[in-house]
């Protein structure tokens, strides 16, 4: 019994260790707008994942105050926080945005970045608008490809609490065959 | 600005479950073992008092590098990216390893669990036990730690990873698994499956890092353009320019990054003239006495 304990117990972790998706991303991904000038700003605008797949997807936006450098370079200089940003989608094929996405400091992890997850069914090419308070609005565009459902983290972590249960009932079954054989 | 920065944690449980497990596990063995000191004259050097904080300043190390804003602005400034690289590489592994963790930790788990994975990995007619002691050589185990330090500040590897939330993480697992491989034989942890390196093997297999970490940060630090341009994309922090940054990243990388090593290095060499000093004192003690009883 207490070996069931403890075979649950370490199952239960195994688990929770393998699935626990992390609760906001790290920022970065792949780049769709870099350094791109609107108004008195900069904007960066990056994707995960990638390639990316029907299903979610997470966009990282970094604003900051457009600096020139001593070349006439303009360049990012310090983050702008507490602006209004959404994320305007059209679909493959529509005319019309269909969703307004808010892109947030509370969404990120980085509270000197703005993120936010949405979900994306169908594949092809997405037009995206992100539209910045007091700035003005960036087009950019999304390559959405087919992708499989099948959740890789979800299978490794089950294949790997399996092996382990199974490990452990050999463990179990030698232990109880030795102290059979004892004369 | 400041504040934003210091309320960018983030509480995964990927990390926080294994650092705690990991942690519960030492402190029952620890406090097992040191139970068993009382009537068993050689445990107590096992559970001295020190290995048990010592141990979990190195998980909290641990825990401060992958969830405090460490992490969070490691995406923004080169700089904090290496002190991330620092404290998982450089700092935790030794701490970590000074505890002794795997014996402690065996001695944590059940008795019924204990068994079966000490007759996996340590018995000597186990399968695995050759296989590591094979794969993790201290010569083996130092290339390893060079090619993965070298290999992820190559700046095609260093952007994937920050493109990337699962190469950034592999990164980071590969770092702190070949330092702790590292650190294993340079303080003489246990499981002990190799042949004994003595202090000075280890004080050399110490400073043989130190180049590899050298030589990364100051071509780093003396780089003349930004090396990873990642880094020019992103909102600049107090004012500190891309290549400041890069300067500050490849000295923190360069100076501290080697001092670990030098000071292992150093304490092991202390260590071995210690005991070499004393082997003399014994021959002329025996030396002494012999002549106090007339053999001269």
């Amino acid at each position: 019994m207490r070996w069931c304990k403890t075979a649950a117990l370490f199952s239960l972790l195994l688990v929770l260790t393998i699935t626990a998706a992390p609760l906001h991303a790290h920022g970065g991904g792949t780049p769709r707008i870099v350094n791109a000038e609107l108004g008195s700003l900069i904007v960066s605008v990056w994707t995960q994942p990638d390639p990316l797949e029907t299903g979610t997807v997470h966009i990282t936006v970094a604003l900051s105050e457009a600096v020139r450098n001593a070349n006439g370079r303009v360049e990012p200089g310090e983050p702008l926080l507490n602006r209004e940003i959404a994320l305007l989608m059209r679909a493959p094929e529509a005319t019309t945005f269909s969703e307004i996405i808010p892109v947030t400091h509370e969404n990120a992890a980085n509270k000197l970045l703005y993120e936010a997850d949405f979900d994306v069914a169908t594949p092809g090419v997405w037009q995206m608008t992100l539209q910045v308070e007091g700035a003005g609005e960036l087009p950019f565009e999304l390559e959405i490809q087919d992708g499989l459902s099948l959740d890789w983290t979800l299978i490794g972590g089950v294949a790997l609490v399996v092996v382990v249960l199974g490990w452990l009932l050999s463990q179990r079954r030698k232990q109880s065959q030795s102290i059979e054989s004892m004369p | 600005m400041t504040s934003a920065v210091l309320r960018s944690w983030e509480f995964r449980p990927i990390i926080i479950i294994p650092i705690l497990l990991m942690g519960v596990l030492y402190t029952i063995g620890w406090l097992r073992l040191r139970r068993l000191g009382r009537f068993h004259a050689r445990r107590p050097h096992l559970a001295a008092w020190w290995r048990l904080p010592v141990y979990w300043l190195g998980l909290v190390l641990i825990a401060l590098s992958l969830l405090s804003p460490i992490d969070t602005m490691a995406g923004l400034l080169f700089s904090m990216h290496m002190v991330q690289h620092l404290l998982l590489a450089m700092l935790a592994p030794p701490l970590l390893m000074a505890a002794n963790p795997m014996p402690v930790i065996m001695w944590g788990l059940p008795g019924k669990t204990r068994r079966p994975i000490g007759a996996v990995l340590f018995n000597r007619q186990s399968a695995i036990r050759p296989i590591v002691t094979k794969i993790t050589q201290p010569g083996i185990m130092l290339f390893v730690y060079i090619i993965f330090l070298w290999g992820w500040h190559d700046s095609s590897m260093y952007n994937a990873a920050l493109r990337s939330d699962l190469v950034h993480d592999i990164e980071h697992t590969t770092f702190f698994i070949t330092a702790m491989l590292l650190w294993w034989h340079i303080t003489g942890a246990g499981p002990r499956f190799h042949k004994r390196l003595g202090y000075l093997g280890r004080a050399a297999l110490a400073i043989a890092a130190i180049p590899a970490t050298m030589i990364a940060g100051v071509a780093i630090a003396f780089a003349s353009t930004p090396i990873y341009t990642f880094y020019e994309s992103v909102p600049r922090l107090w004012g500190i320019s891309v290549m400041t940054d890069q300067q500050l990243g490849g000295a923190i990388m360069w100076i501290p990054g080697s001092m670990m090593f030098l000071l292992a290095g150093l304490v092991l060499i202390g260590s071995w003239l210690v005991v070499e000093e004393r082997k003399p004192h014994v021959y002329l003690d025996t030396l002494l006495q012999q002549e106090d009883k007339g053999a001269y």
